[in-house]
C-alpha cells in the first residue's frame, strides 16, 4: 500500500529525515517509536505533505502513485489521514460546515455526488457519539476552545467520518484519560480492515495493548534504525531508548 | 473654492427655485447655513484628521446628475428578499420614496414611516426640532453638501413603548443609465423605553456611476431599543458616504451593524452621543473587499454620562488591490464615570496588495474606566490552510473558508436568524466571486 525509500528531508534548511525506508501492507499496523525530536512528525508530515517541510530525497508510493507529485488535498482525497499531534484551532468554521467541505470534497474527487445535508447530519451524529463527542462540539469552530484531550477525540471523530484508507495517528494518545484513550483505541480498531492500514505514533505501552500492532519501529536521528513485533515496543517501554542510541554511537 | 465643489454649488444656486419647490420647508430652511459652511470651509483634504484615508474631492469630481423634478420614473426596486424573513417593507428609489399601498399591520402599531414630505404635514413640531438638529451640531462638509441638496427623506418614528414585532426594511435601489447622485436622509425617532429593529438594503442594478451622500439622525429615548442593520450590495460604480448622527438618552441600546460587500467607495462616519447614564452603543461592521475597493469607517462615540458601555468591533477581509480604514475613537468626559468601552478592528490582507489602516483612539477625562482596544492586521493562517487541506478541502475552498469565518464574528451578534442566515449567504456568494452587477438575490436578474 505504501512504500516509502531513502527518504530525506528538512525543516528550514535543517536535515531531519536521513534516508527512511519502510514499506507498509493492505490490513498492517505499524507502531513508529522513538525518542523525543527523531523525526517521527516529520515523518508524518512529509507523507501528507505539508509545505513546511522540504523532501530532498527519496520516494514515495502510494497504491501504486507517485504521492510526493499530489497536493496536501489530492493525497487526502486518496484516503491518506493524519491525526495531528497538535491539531489546531480554526476559529468561526464550523465543525459542521468544516466537515461538509471535506466530505463532499472527497466524494467530488472519486466522481461521486455530494452527500445531501440531512445524510451529513446523521453520518456527524453516528460517528460523534461513537467517539463520545456532545452535539454541541458540532456547531463550534474547529478546536475552538477544545480542550487538549476533546481535540484528540476531534481527530479520531473525523477519522471515523472519512474512513481513510491509511491513517496516521501522532502521538493521538498524549493527552488523553485512561476513559478516552480505551474511547480512541476501540474507535480506531473499529475501523480497521483488510483494506487499511495505519502508522502510529506512541510512546506508550498502553497504546501498543490496545492496537496490537504488526510492527513496530524505532526511528533515531532521522533513520528507523530497528523494526520488529510489539515485542520490541515493550522492550523498549522497559528499558528506554538508551540502549538503542548507545548502539547507534 | 475647490472645483469638485463648485459644480455643486453652482448647481444648486442655479436651481434652488426647482430644487426647494419639491421639498418641504423644514429642509428648505437649513440650506442657506450649509452652504454658508461649505463656501467657508471648502472640502476637506486629507490633512484633516477625519477625512485622512478618503479623498472626498477625487470622489465629488465626476459630473453627476441629480432628480431635481423628483420623478419616480418607471423604476424598478430590488426585491430584496430575505427568505424568512417577515418584515414591514418599504421602497426607496434612488431618493425617492416609493408610495405604498400597504398598511402597517396592528401587531406593529406604534411604528410609522412616512416621507419627510409627509411628515412636514404630520408631524410639523417633530420635525422643526429634530431635523438637522444632531447633523449640524459640528460642521461636516458631507453633510452640508447633502443639506444643501436634499430634497426628501424618511421620518422613521417608533413612539413611546411601542414594540412592533417586526423589523422595518427600508430597500434602496439605485438605478441610473447616466451618472447620478442621490442624496438621502433619515431622521430616526426612537422614544422612551421603544424598541424597534430597521433593516437598510443597498442595491444598484445599473453600472452608471453613483454617488449617494446619506445622513442619519438618530434619537433613542430613554431605555429604547434600536437595531440597525445595514447591508450594502451595490457595485464598484458606487460611491457613499453616510454619515451618522446618533443621541442615547439613559439605559438606552443601540445596535449598529454594517455589512459592506460590493461599493467601490463607502465611508462610514459616526458620531454617537452617549447623554444619559447606563447607555449603551454597539457598532460593528463586516467588511469583504477586493480590486480597488475602499472602505472607511470613521466612528466617534462619545462618553458624556457615567456607567455607559460601548463597543465598536470592525471585521474586514481585503483582496487584490482593497484598501480598509479604520479610525475609531472613544472620548470620556470629564464626570463619565464607570465607562466601559471596547475597540476591536482585526483585518484580513488576503493579498499583498490589499491595505489597512487601523487607528484606534481614546481621550478619556475621567478615572475610574476600563476602555480597551485591539488592532490587527493579519494574513490567512497557513497552518490552518494545511489542517483543512488535509482533510480534503482544496486550497481555494480553505481560504474562503477561512476569510468567511473572519468576517462571521461580527454577524454572529444580528440577532434576527433569518437575518444572519441571508448575510451568510451572500458573505459566501461575495467571496465566490459572482458577478457585482445585481445584487445576490434580489430577483431582479432571475436568478
Ligand atoms: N517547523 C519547524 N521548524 C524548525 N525545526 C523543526 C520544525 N519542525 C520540527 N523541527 C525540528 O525537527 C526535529 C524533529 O522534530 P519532530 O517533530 O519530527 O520530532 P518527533 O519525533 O515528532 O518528536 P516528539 O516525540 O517530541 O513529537 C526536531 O529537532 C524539531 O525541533
Ligand atoms: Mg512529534
Amino acid at each position: 500500500m505504501l512504500t516509502i525509500s531513502n527518504l530525506h528531508a528538512s525543516v528550514e534548511g535543517k536535515p531531519i529525515l536521513q534516508g527512511v525506508n519502510l514499506e507498509i501492507h493492505a490490513g498492517e499496523v505499524h507502531v513508529l517509536m522513538g525518542p523525543n525530536g527523531s523525526g517521527k512528525s516529520t515523518l508524518s508530515n512529509v507523507l501528507v505533505g505539508n509545505p513546511k517541510y522540504d523532501v530532498t530525497a527519496g520516494t514515495v508510493t502510494f497504491r501504486g502513485k507517485d504521492l510526493l507529485s499530489l497536493s496536501p488535498e489530492d493525497r487526502a482525497r486518496e484516503g491518506i489521514f493524519m491525526s495531528f499531534q497538535q491539531p489546531i484551532e480554526i476559529p468561526g468554521v464550523s465543525m459542521t460546515n468544516f466537515l461538509k467541505a471535506a466530505i463532499n470534497a472527497q466524494r467530488a474527487y472519486r466522481g461521486q455526488e455530494p452527500m445531501k445535508a440531512a445524510e451529513i447530519i446523521k453520518l456527524l451524529r453516528e460517528k460523534r457519539q461513537a467517539v463520545g463527542l456532545d452535539a454541541h462540539f458540532m456547531s463550534r469552530g474547529v478546536n475552538e476552545g477544545f480542550s487538549g484531550g476533546e481535540r484528540k477525540r476531534n481527530e479520531i471523530f473525523q477519522m471515523a467520518v472519512l474512513e481513510p484508507l491509511f491513517a496516521i495517528l501522532d502521538e493521538t494518545d498524549s493527552g488523553l484519560d485512561v476513559d478516552a484513550l480505551r474511547v480512541v483505541a476501540e474507535g480506531f480498531n473499529k475501523l480497521r480492515t483488510k483494506d487499511t492500514a495505519a502508522l502510529v505514533i506512541t510512546h506508550y505501552q498502553r497504546m501498543l495493548d490496545y492496537l496490537k500492532p504488526d510492527f513496530v519501529h524505532v526511528l533515531f536521528n532521522g533513520r528507523i534504525v530497528r523494526s520488529g513485533t510489539a515485542e520490541l515496543g515493550y522492550e523498549i517501554e522497559d528499558k528506554g531508548f538508551d540502549f538503542i542510541k548507545a548502539e547507534e554511537s | 473654492m475647490n472645483a469638485a465643489l463648485q459644480q455643486y454649488i453652482d448647481l444648486y444656486e442655479a436651481h434652488q427655485a426647482i430644487l426647494c419647490h419639491a421639498a418641504p420647508q423644514v429642509l428648505n430652511e437649513a440650506r442657506a447655513k450649509a452652504l454658508q459652511e461649505l463656501k467657508a470651509h471648502g472640502l476637506p483634504t486629507s490633512r484633516q484628521e477625519r477625512y485622512k484615508y478618503t479623498d472626498v474631492a477625487a470622489l465629488l469630481e465626476p459630473d453627476y446628475g441629480l432628480n431635481l423634478q423628483r420623478l419616480a420614473g418607471k423604476q424598478q426596486v430590488a426585491a430584496c428578499a430575505v427568505p424568512g424573513l417577515k418584515a414591514l417593507t418599504r421602497y426607496v428609489a434612488g431618493d425617492v420614496m416609493l408610495p405604498t399601498s400597504s398598511q402597517v399591520p396592528s401587531t406593529c402599531e406604534g411604528i410609522e414611516v412616512m416621507s419627510l414630505h409627509e411628515a412636514q404635514q404630520v408631524y410639523p413640531d417633530l420635525l422643526q426640532q429634530h431635523y438637522n438638529r444632531l447633523a449640524s451640531e459640528q460642521p461636516d462638509a458631507l453633510t452640508a453638501l447633502n443639506t444643501l441638496l436634499v430634497q426628501d427623506g424618511l421620518f422613521i418614528y417608533v413612539k413611546r413603548n411601542a414594540s412592533p414585532a417586526l423589523p422595518l426594511q427600508i430597500v434602496n435601489t439605485a438605478q441610473t443609465n447616466t451618472p447620478a447622485m442621490h442624496n438621502r436622509r433619515l431622521l430616526i425617532l426612537c422614544e422612551a423605553h421603544a424598541s424597534a429593529t430597521i433593516l437598510l438594503c443597498d442595491h444598484c442594478t445599473t453600472r452608471s456611476q453613483t454617488l449617494t451622500t446619506e445622513v442619519s439622525e438618530i434619537s433613542l429615548g430613554e431605555g429604547a431599543q434600536l437595531s440597525i442593520y445595514s447591508v450594502e450590495e451595490t457595485n464598484s460604480q458606487c460611491s457613499r458616504y453616510h454619515n451618522i448622527y446618533a443621541t442615547q438618552q439613559a439605559e438606552s441600546r443601540l445596535n449598529l451593524c454594517d455589512v459592506t460587500l460590493r461599493a467601490g467607495t463607502s465611508r462610514t462616519m459616526a458620531n454617537v452621543s452617549l447623554k444619559g447614564e447606563g447607555a449603551q452603543t454597539f457598532m460593528a461592521g463586516a467588511i469583504v473587499a477586493s480590486e480597488a475597493q475602499h472602505i472607511d469607517n470613521n466612528l466617534l462615540i462619545a462618553h458624556h454620562a457615567p456607567a455607559c458601555q460601548s463597543e465598536m468591533l470592525y471585521k474586514s477581509v481585503l483582496n487584490q488591490e482593497s484598501t480598509a480604514a479604520f479610525a475609531g475613537k472613544v472620548y470620556v468626559a470629564p464626570g463619565a464615570q464607570q465607562t466601559i468601552s471596547q475597540q476591536t478592528s482585526a483585518n484580513l490582507c488576503v493579498s499583498p496588495n490589499a491595505h489597512a489602516y487601523t487607528q484606534p483612539m481614546l481621550e478619556i477625562y475621567a478615572d475610574d474606566v476600563k476602555c480597551n482596544h485591539g488592532a490587527t492586521v493579519g494574513k490567512l493562517d497557513e497552518s490552518a490552510l494545511f489542517y483543512m487541506r488535509q482533510r480534503g478541502i482544496s486550497e481555494a475552498e480553505a481560504r474562503l473558508l477561512l476569510q468567511h469565518a473572519f468576517v462571521s464574528e461580527v454577524i454572529s451578534h444580528i440577532d434576527i436568524p433569518a437575518l444572519r442566515d441571508r448575510l451568510t449567504s451572500l458573505i459566501d456568494m461575495r467571496f465566490r466571486g459572482d458577478d457585482d452587477v445585481h445584487c445576490a438575490g434580489c430577483g431582479l436578474c432571475g436568478k
